[in-house]
């Protein structure tokens, strides 16, 4: 297990470090001269020596990989620098927004995967034609309707004509059910249609073949081996998923009005806000690095034969 | 399940509980509690652009030594009264005013707000800093930097407001004004009470909250839902999509925005084509102003001769001829200039087309959607091609496209906000614009006109040459070709009386008052 | 037990061919066949309900939302479909060279793809656009440099299962030429099922590339892109619903014409047949 999991991190760091890379040059390359577009905004009259001067003052004058190694090591003392925007510290920028897109993340994943399983175990095991085919139907639709239209009719149904739900929020828990329901319906029938994918084709291995004609229950089959099966894939996704919803938020957040993580990297873009986003960058990266590593420790823990790196699906009991 | 509220509450949408209970309910008890859409939260707390809770919404903690009266002159606030002669401002500031925490505003108190004001980088009043002398409690003088005649004038921006020395200022400013900050919840929501021991006279609105909603959809769904009192701020779009049945009250300023294009004077190719005027004449002669001022806004913008308003710094417009809607003289100009019409419609040239690049992109695209569109219209019709490039970033806007030259014309709605009467013509016209608008800036003559109006010692010397100005600007050289003249817009629903004003910054949202 | 052919495959895959159909012979023929010019603006006539001359009405700026719907088809499923192939552009390269090079090369290449992969998709293309200024252009490139990583690493683990048939190995070992292995024993081993990759990405593509021009930092008014429409069209919801409801609606057809296409043929390819209560 120790060893799995250093390996873990030692493969890791590398990717990392790329990622800083990537995310701090592409962000410090953009066009756009934050320091100007700030005393711009402020319509004030600005002399060459004061841009100069404020340059220096953000580090903007220095070579880019100086920069970049500063940067590296400030992070290390968990100093992201300040947001050239509202001069409050990246730090303290996180933890205005990321609570609220953390709670809608994790609700969304958790909806989905409860949505999912329903969507999928039924359309893999049902025998009623009808009832399998309108869930794979309704699954493919649901993929296919794109969330940022699915948001808008949600909102012109429920808080625009019903009025059940106020627009702008109240505070209560109710002004995220919108939301999550948006965020949750697609990847909800993506989570659903890998299920049924992963419960047929494990039906069609042989031991589960062999355990349903020896006349054990299907509940029993379900639990004891197909879950077994399917369950380190859907992990994984599931991991995948929630990097997904913490970054896709930004199209829900944008229209509920939810000053959440997605419209901070979104205001931060058009404002060249350089300490934002590549903070930003950063942290989406470091997630999508904890979740898969989360899940892969589980995966470790669930399969036995994952710890012997063998991959094979033969197993019996 | 309590659990979870109370994380929400705690962590997330934490917005002002006592709101809670809103819609209808609130107005019936006589406006005690108004509620603002705004756009986006731009207060920064940094040291050296600070400008949380002066920026707009202007949260009317802090007050300013001077504010714009009717006709943009200042007027006093803090200041009782300012005498300016050789160089040198003699202030009396106003006396029997306390700071919130009870402490007295006099002649040290605004000497020492004035200093650290001027520890930002944003310093537009440019005061000699070592020249600070206090002639008395409550009279004190100093000098410009720069030998400016316009310092006064300069400090009716709210920027440039008096705060209190005493605590943070970023976490709780300490002013004079009529109201105290009561939560401030970074990019949600900034809620303030009244100040009951205000100085002057006490404004009727007990409570305001300012909700940012940065998208101008949302801002008027809030509306229409109840959710809000009032929109603050206003674009064409939503003023395009305004309900027929009168649910919605436009309430307005007199015309202060301006909707005008600026033409690129010195583009290098291919962006060399408005440097011949007659180009630069068929484009203004092209455009349908008064069709425009019909179906954009609701019908209340006007038709352009300028930029400048003709009821700011009493300025007139005389001196101002502007341009009517004549398209078959904007073809004939084209054709005069060598760009003949094709078998397409579209003009060209010598093998080369006649097309222009035109950048919407100021104050931001969703600020002048759908001008773009119906521009572009109007100048296919007379067979000029139009490439439109919309950015909805400043800094992609600046960097690419005005810094570089390499537009055509830039479409700009902007307006003078300051009581300087040389302030936007200087920084967007002269050729040492500090603003990037290097291309744009007519040369020698509008340079000369614009440097005797900022030297000029006399208020009637500088009008009359900021009038000169203007004329060579719009008229002479079409620099800027104006469209509209635009007023200043809130949104509200039937039954508010606001007393609007030109510059967002001074509606007083505190008389606010509900039929 | 036979139940299975009948639920999943044809019905599915017909839809799909015949809505992807439809869409293509608007793409091809809606720019001659729409009624009206899509951009000629109407000012007296905003806002109008369906009528003859207008079949779904007019927008906000007095356009026929029918003509438009139609000849912004091409735009909308051109730029998907250019943006499908700067990916395979990128991703094909890398993911033969990782492959067929392996050892070192490979691992910088597939560390290079972890990395892109670790950022959120709209975000890094959003960043992109950013430098790029916002246009479809920019967001055909950002959603192409954000997406290209999957793709080359599905190409590599094909080319992977590519190089070690026998018949590959042979001719390896045979002394054919890098260049002749790849077209000759690779390429029509890989682009099958890259192929039906691609339709189901296809749909992905289709919704990012509207989402980006709902925010506002894709396709440009007054260009028909759907999405662009719907982003014109959100602050006349209350007024006209339906100028939200077309654009939608057939942005979620085409997208599920991809998807039921892209299973449809991956059902066929894929013929084991699992087993049946």
């Amino acid at each position: 297990m120790q060893t799995f999991i250093l390996k873990r991190i030692a493969t890791a760091i590398p990717t990392l470090l790329g990622m800083s890379m990537l995310g701090f040059f592409m962000v410090a390359l953009t066009p756009g001269d934050p320091v100007e577009m700030e005393l711009r905004r402020l319509g004030v009259i600005f002399t060459p020596d004061q841009v100069t001067a404020l340059r220096q003052e953000y580090g903007l004058d220095q070579p880019i990989f100086k920069r970049y190694l500063d940067w590296l090591i400030r992070l290390l003392h968990l100093d992201m620098g300040h947001s050239i925007a509202s001069g409050r510290s990246v730090l303290e920028e996180f933890k205005t927004h990321l609570p609220l897109t953390l709670i809608l993340a994790s609700l969304s994943l958790s909806l989905s995967i409860l949505l999912s399983s329903l969507f999928g175990i039924t359309a893999a095991l049902t025998r009623s034609q009808i009832l399998g085919s309108f869930v794979q139907f309704f699954s493919i639709f649901l993929v296919s309707i794109p969330s940022f239209w699915l948001a808008l009719l949600l909102l012109f149904i429920f808080a625009l004509s019903l009025e059940w739900i106020s627009l702008l929020g109240s505070g209560a828990w109710y002004d995220l059910v919108l939301p999550v329901l948006t965020l949750s319906l697609g990847s909800a029938a993506t989570m659903g249609r890998l299920i049924r994918d992963r419960i047929l084709a494990a039906m069609s291995e042989d031991y589960i073949r062999l355990a349903i004609t020896k006349g054990l229950s299907p509940a029993l089959i379900l639990r004891r081996h197909i879950l077994k099966s399917i369950l380190p894939p859907l992990v994984t996704n599931w991991a995948v998923t929630f990097g997904a919803l913490l970054g896709g938020s930004v199209i829900v957040e944008n229209i509920f009005n939810l000053p959440g993580l997605g419209q901070m990297a979104l205001q931060a873009v058009f404002e060249r806000d350089f300490s934002i986003l590549q903070a930003y960058l950063l942290f989406m990266g470091l997630i999508f690095f904890v979740s898969n590593f989360i899940a892969d420790l589980l995966n470790y823990w669930l399969t036995p034969h994952f710890r012997e790196q063998n991959s094979s699906q033969g197993a019996t009991e | 399940m309590s659990a979870f509220t109370r994380t929400l509450r705690a962590g997330s949408i934490a917005i002002v509980c006592c709101l809670l209970p809103l819609s209808s309910s609130a107005i019936a008890e006589e406006t005690t509690h108004l509620r603002i859409a705004v756009k986006k939260d731009r207060y920064s707390v940094d040291a050296k652009k600070f400008s949380f809770t002066t920026r707009r919404p202007s949260a009317q903690i802090v007050e300013t030594a001077v504010k714009p009266d009717v006709n943009f002159k200042p007027q006093g606030v803090l200041f009782k009264d300012w005498d300016y002669k050789n160089g040198v401002y003699s202030i009396n500031v106003r006396e029997g005013i306390k700071f919130h925490d009870g402490s007295n505003f006099n002649a040290e108190a605004a000497i020492a707000a004035l200093k650290l004001y001027d520890q930002g980088k944003s310093d537009f009043l440019q005061i000699d800093q070592a020249s600070f002398e206090q002639t008395g409690p409550y009279s004190f003088t100093f000098k410009s930097e720069i030998g400016s005649a316009l310092v006064i004038e300069n400090m009716t921006h709210r920027g440039a407001s008096l705060f209190s020395t005493a605590g943070d200022r970023s976490k709780n400013p300490i002013g004079t004004g009529p109201y105290l900050l009561e939560d401030y919840q970074p990019k949600q929501s900034i809620t303030l009470k009244r100040n009951d021991n205000y100085w002057g006279e006490k404004p009727a609105t007990e409570k305001i909250s300012y909700r940012f909603i940065a998208d101008d959809q949302v801002r008027l769904l809030a509306l229409k839902n109840n959710e809000v009192d009032v929109i603050a701020e206003v674009t064409p779009q939503m003023m395009l999509a305004l309900p027929k049945d009168g649910s919605i009250v436009v309430h307005q300023s007199r015309p202060i925005r301006y909707v005008a294009l600026l033409a690129n004077m010195h583009g290098k190719a291919p962006f060399d084509i408005m440097q011949d005027k007659r180009v630069r004449e068929a484009i203004a002669y092209a455009i349908n102003r008064p069709q425009l001022a019909e179906i954009l806004f609701d019908g209340r913008g006007e038709v352009a001769k300028g930029i400048l308003p003709n009821w700011m710094f009493d300025l007139g417009d005389d001196h101002v001829d502007g341009f009517a809607y004549d398209p078959d003289k904007a073809g004939a100009l084209l054709d005069d200039a060598g760009w003949a019409i094709g078998e397409n419609g579209m003009r060209a040239k010598d093998g080369r087309q006649l097309k222009l690049r035109l950048v919407a992109a100021y104050p931001n695209v969703s600020s002048v959607r759908p001008m773009p569109e119906l521009l572009e219209q109007m100048f296919r019709s007379i067979g000029v091609e139009i490439d439109l490039v919309q950015v909805d970033d400043s800094g992609v806007y600046d960097d690419t496209y005005l810094a570089t030259g390499e537009a055509d014309l830039y479409m700009e709605f902007a307006s003078n906000n300051n009581t300087d009467p040389t302030y936007l013509l200087y920084n967007l016209f002269h050729s040492r614009t500090p603003w990037g608008y290097q291309y744009t800036a007519p040369g020698k003559t509008v340079d000369a006109l614009l440097e005797k109006a900022r030297a000029a010692q006399s208020r009637e010397e500088i009008i009359d040459y900021v009038r000169k100005a203007h004329r060579s600007i719009v008229q002479d050289e079409l620099a800027a070709i104006p469209i509209l003249m635009v007023p200043n817009f809130n949104l509200s629903r039937p039954g508010m009386e606001i007393p609007m004003f030109e510059h967002a910054d001074w509606i007083d949202y505190g008389r606010v008052t509900v039929k | 037990m036979k139940l299975l052919s009948l639920r999943t495959t044809p019905l599915g895959l017909n839809t799909g061919i015949i809505l992807i159909g439809c869409l293509l012979l608007i793409a091809f023929f809606g720019e001659n066949l729409a009624p009206h010019d899509p951009n000629k603006m109407d000012l007296l006539r905003r806002l109008e309900g369906m009528s003859w001359t207008y079949p779904l009405g007019t927008d906000h700026l007095g356009r026929d939302v029918l003509s438009r719907l139609m000849s912004g088809t091409l735009l909308s499923l051109g730029a998907a479909v250019m943006t499908a192939v700067t990916i395979l552009f990128i991703a094909l390269p890398i993911g033969l060279i990782s492959a067929m090079l392996g050892g070192w090369v490979n691992h910088l290449l597939m560390r290079i793809t972890d990395i892109f992969l670790a950022f959120p998709m709209i975000i890094f293309s959003l960043v992109i656009i950013g430098f790029l200024g916002a246009s479809l252009n920019s967001a055909i490139i950002g959603v192409a440099l954000a997406w290209w990583p999957s793709l080359a690493r599905l190409v590599h683990t094909l080319t992977t299962d590519a190089l070690s048939k026998d018949f590959v190995l042979a001719s390896r070992q045979c002394g054919i030429s890098p260049i002749k292995l790849v077209i000759r024993h690779i390429l029509p081993q890989i682009l099958p099922p890259l192929f039906v990759v691609m339709s189901l990405e296809m749909a992905s593509i289709l919704l990012v590339l509207s989402s980006l021009s709902f925010l506002g930092i894709g396709a440009q008014p007054p260009e028909a892109e759907w999405g662009a429409m719907l982003n014109e069209a959100r602050p006349f919801f209350t007024e006209r619903p339906g100028l939200l409801l077309a654009p939608g609606l057939l942005i979620s057809l085409a997208v599920m014409g991809f998807n039921l296409l892209g299973e449809g043929i991956r059902h066929k390819l894929d013929n084991r047949s699992p087993f049946r209560w």
